[in-house]
């Protein structure tokens, strides 16, 4: 069995694209980027419904979803998001239960690892051409706790 | 900020635990690659070197078929800082482990899974 490792930067500065204006990007400020674009999606996605109209400048048209609680695509987020969003306070994530969260970026990949009083929740995106384009997630509850709304 | 070197080297103890200890039950590795005040999130293993011994000796038999390495489809190791994330994609469901590496010797454990639609949780899990 080989193990895939993700894709990986080859030394420090490798020039891994251009940004705006046509500037080369270092490796670190393209990682950067990609956390930034991550935080920026979450934002939107646990903002407000007028907000959701907005996903589509973080995540792709063709999003491929591994969550089976959401649909496919763009408009798979968007219902999912709204749904969350008309939910009372008592069956979402509550913000205040979140202890701490590490980014961790490399490749084409950032995850997310949120450690809550109320579990753990990892988040894995994979980024395509300046989106998010890939979501896989996985929760472990608290010994005893049950299993959030949504991350069954 | 951490460099591409010390990103490999965790990588490259992570891969040693998941194939020596994990997959083979090399226990005797464990002095190597695992510190002895190792911090365990997972509520089923014992904390310290110690528990992970216990549990790859014992407990974690159990779970064999579950996690057997014919079952996985696609692996991603992601590092950055000293956390190195191991993301298994599984034909029974997916499950991430995040380590904490430090000074060639793995320090903290974090997982979670998630069951492909269909699939009961393993025991433990």
């Amino acid at each position: 069995m080989a193990f895939g490792t993700g894709l990986r930067p080859a030394g420090g500065l490798v020039m891994a694209g251009a940004g705006p204006g046509g500037a080369a990007v270092s490796e670190p400020e393209r990682l950067a980027r990609n956390k930034r674009l991550v935080e920026d999606f979450l934002a939107v996605a646990h903002g407000d419904l007028a907000g959701l109209d907005r996903l589509g400048e973080f995540a792709a048209v063709d999003y491929m979803q591994h969550n089976p609680n959401i649909g496919q695509g763009l408009e798979g987020l968007r219902t999912f998001f709204t749904h969350i969003l008309s939910l009372p306070p008592s069956e979402r994530l509550d913000p205040a239960k979140e202890l701490k969260v590490h980014l961790i970026a490399e490749g084409d990949f950032v995850v997310r690892h949120e450690i809550r009083e109320d579990g753990l929740l990892i988040n894995v995106f994979r980024i395509e051409d300046g989106l998010v384009k890939e979501h896989w997630d996985a929760f472990r509850p608290p010994p005893g706790g049950a299993i959030i709304h949504g991350l069954e | 900020m951490t460099d591409d070197a010390s990103i490999e080297r965790n990588k490259q103890v992570v891969e040693a635990f998941v194939n020596d200890v994990a997959i083979a039950k090399r226990l005797d590795r464990l002095d190597d690659l695992v510190a002895v005040d190792y911090v365990q999130h997972n509520p089923h293993a014992g904390q310290g070197r110690e528990g992970v011994r216990e549990y790859f000796a014992g407990f974690h038999r159990a779970r064999e078929k579950d996690l057997d390495p014919s079952g996985t489809i696609e692996v991603h190791l992601i590092g950055e800082g000293d956390l190195v994330v191991r993301h298994e994609i599984r034909v029974n469901g997916l499950h991430i482990d995040i380590w904490r590496v430090r000074d060639g010797m793995l320090q903290e454990h974090w997982d979670a899974w998630r069951s492909a639609p269909g699939y009961d949780p393993p025991a433990g899990s």
